[in-house]
């Protein structure tokens, strides 16, 4: 009969798409680059990590792709964000997947945003005002002081999914917490000038970054967060900035360039390009790169 | 012959308002479209609902009907379509006469779906379906049991870090019986057939989305594409009510569409789609002396642009060229349509 032939071909393609590989390795799939360079440094060679997106990417609006589904399919362990970052394809992605080790809930899906207080948590919420995230803005990464607690819940978290190695990840825990905290205070020392200084953004990505450091940010240039700026709400913030003058403009390497440009020829103001994620400059190739790159671009711009 | 019929087609107005969960598959299965059509071809439509359309007003003319405003609305996921186009492609679409040839649609309410996707680094999916398969082309038949099985298979993955894809293969079978299909005879009597027998239905499809560094806020570009083949082989009873002979059945039939949209500014699309159906071989056995079995062609080229002041509202002008009707017989439409969608907006599917 017809139908037998084409369900013995449909298993013979399904036995045959199977490449056994006895890969002791864990494999992580985080959400984003930063979460990425954090699995490599306390889990090393230990971990095969595959990265859902890139620094040019919008994390908000992502598709869960074939490739995706993939990757979470196979995976021991998840690491996003969370904080509704993903909302618009971490749950199809996981469901699609059907592997349930990785799902909201289990030891094998770690949410980043959990272990850090969050900013602007909104009191009211309305879809006319634009992407609001219930759970306050998600965007932890641009404070380096947020690593500490999630590197140590994390590091907890590996150990739990690969007992065996359970001293190998402590171990590299305690010494990227002393390289991490090092490098924390040499940004703080080199960052010092920068407090205070008056700011324009372009997506509100940036209040932890502004928190750390003091920036002030006195205009965005995104009428409502994740709205693209028009030439009316562009042509109100030059007006805004005519009151209280800013420094300069700062966007993440993904956003769109355009809107910056217009403001920053009008206004006669540096535009300030941060990596915002490993991978978002050249020189942004690791975490501590990422904030060396970010702390030196910033300081350029105010000279 | 060809340039006599071909008349321009005034403005149509569709105002589409899908209510509900805007995701998945549901997009298509929770859209409650109401619409006033203004429709002028030089063929007839009838069969026009709407609230804006006056009572008492009789829109036939003569010739066959649009395949348009009927079409099927509940696909399955894996063959879902987004009506990047204002109208669903031709093998999407289930009218009267000569498109009801080579239209197939796929459809029916699913009991069950079971998927595996294998773990490998290629995306690997193999799936079963079970449906009542009491819609087109199978036939309600008031029995337990499962009416219509399918299988399928997807594959996908990345070119870099710009580009993905998903390539699929479906197999639909289903047994229909006494399946009523109103049509109009040689003599241009209105008839009800009826069929038995067996249909099967193959599906190929393709999608290639494209968007500089894989980040398609400001550009973005997806191709689409599917190709469909039936066969039927079974018992036909021509004339149910009159004459009802009933002799042997067999037909293979085919339709595909290619699509492209490309988003060239933010809010900004374009896109054109070429689709086309053959109503293939038929052989209708003796029946042949009551029923028409000449072979049509019928395709159409559209090409559409939208503006989309927001993820709810869009407003799109669409021209088509449409030989739905077969050969020699044109029509040119201008659609100017408005969607808006009220309710949650859930995540983007591939």
């Amino acid at each position: 009969m017809q139908l037998r032939f084409f369900v013995s071909a449909f298993l013979a393609l399904a036995v045959a798409a199977f490449a056994p590989g006895a890969d002791a390795a864990l494999k992580v799939l985080a959400c984003e680059p930063e979460w990425a360079s954090l699995v490599q440094e306390l889990a090393g060679d230990h971990a095969s990590v595959y990265v859902a997106t890139t620094a040019l990417q919008d994390p908000h609006r992502i598709q869960a792709k074939p490739s995706l589904i993939a990757s979470a399919r196979s995976a021991d362990l998840v690491v996003c964000t969370g904080a509704e970052l993903e909302i618009g394809w971490l749950p199809v992605l996981l469901r699609q997947s059907g592997n349930s080790a990785v799902q909201a809930g289990q030891p094998g899906n770690f949410e980043a945003a959990a272990y850090v207080n969050k900013l602007e948590v909104p009191t009211r919420l309305d879809r006319a005002e634009g992407d609001v995230h219930a759970a306050g803005n998600p965007h932890i990464q641009t404070d380096p002081r947020n690593f500490v607690p999630i590197a140590e819940a994390l590091a907890g978290r590996l150990a739990t999914l690969d007992r065996t190695n359970a001293g190998f990840y402590q171990a590299r825990h305690a010494d990227f917490v002393k390289r991490w905290t090092a490098a924390i205070e040499r940004w703080q020392a080199q960052g010092a000038p920068l407090r205070g200084t008056p700011i324009v953004i372009q997506h509100k990505g940036f209040p932890y970054l502004e928190q750390w450091l003091g920036l002030v940010e006195v205009a965005t240039l995104e009428p409502k967060p994740g709205v693209e700026p028009t030439t009316g709400s562009l042509t109100e913030v030059l007006a805004q900035l005519q009151q209280k003058p800013a420094k300069m403009i700062l966007r993440a390497a993904y956003n769109d360039g355009r809107s910056s440009e217009w403001l920053a020829g009008r206004a006669k103001l540096p535009i300030v390009v941060l990596p915002f994620t490993v991978g978002g400059s050249d020189k942004a190739r690791d975490l501590f790169g990422l904030f060396d790159d970010t702390i030196a671009r910033l300081l350029a711009a105010q000279q | 012959m060809i340039a006599r019929s071909l008349k321009i087609a005034l403005g149509m107005l569709a105002v589409s308002v899908a209510v509900g969960a805007h995701a998945q598959e549901q997009v298509l299965s929770n859209s409650v479209r109401v619409g006033y059509y203004y429709v002028t071809y030089d063929t007839h439509a009838d069969n026009i609902h709407g609230p804006f359309v006056p009572a008492g007003v009789n829109l036939k003319v003569q010739d066959v009907a649009t395949p348009y405003f009927a079409y099927v609305r509940r696909l399955t996921s894996h063959f879902s379509v987004e009506l990047a186009v204002g109208a669903p492609p031709l093998t999407k679409t289930e009218g009267k006469g000569p498109a009801k040839l080579g239209s197939v649609p796929y459809n029916g309410q699913v009991i069950t779906t079971a998927r595996w996707l294998a773990p490998t680094p290629l995306f690997l999916e193999f799936g079963a379906e079970l449906g009542r398969g009491a819609n087109f082309p199978g036939a309600e038949r008031n029995k337990n049991g499962s009416g219509r099985g399918a299988i399928f298979a997807h594959a996908g993955g990345d070119w870099g870090d710009s580009s993905s894809w998903r390539a699929g293969l479906s197999y639909m079978q289903t047994s229909p019986r006494d399946r009523t299909d109103d049509t109009i005879d040689l003599a241009g009597n209105d008839v009800t057939n009826a069929f038995s027998g067996k249909s099967r239905l193959w599906v190929a499809d393709l999608v290639w989305k494209w968007a500089p560094n894989g980040n398609p806020t400001r550009q973005n570009f997806k191709l689409q594409t599917e190709y469909f083949q039936r066969r039927e082989r079974g018992a036909l009873t021509y004339d149910l009510t009159g004459v009802a002979a009933t002799d042997a059945y067999s037909s293979r039939q085919s339709g595909a569409y290619v699509q492209a949209v490309y988003q060239f500014l933010p809010r900004w699309r374009t896109g054109v789609r070429y689709d086309r159906l053959d109503s293939g071989t038929v052989d209708l056995a003796t029946n042949a002396i009551f029923l028409d079995s000449t072979n049509t062609r019928p395709s159409r080229v559209t090409w559409m642009a939208d503006y989309n002041s927001s993820e709810f509202s869009r407003i799109r002008l669409q021209i088509a060229h449409d030989r739905a009707r077969g050969e020699g017989k044109a029509d040119n439409q201008v659609f100017v349509q408005y969607q808006m969608s009220l309710g949650a907006h859930g995540a983007h599917m591939f």
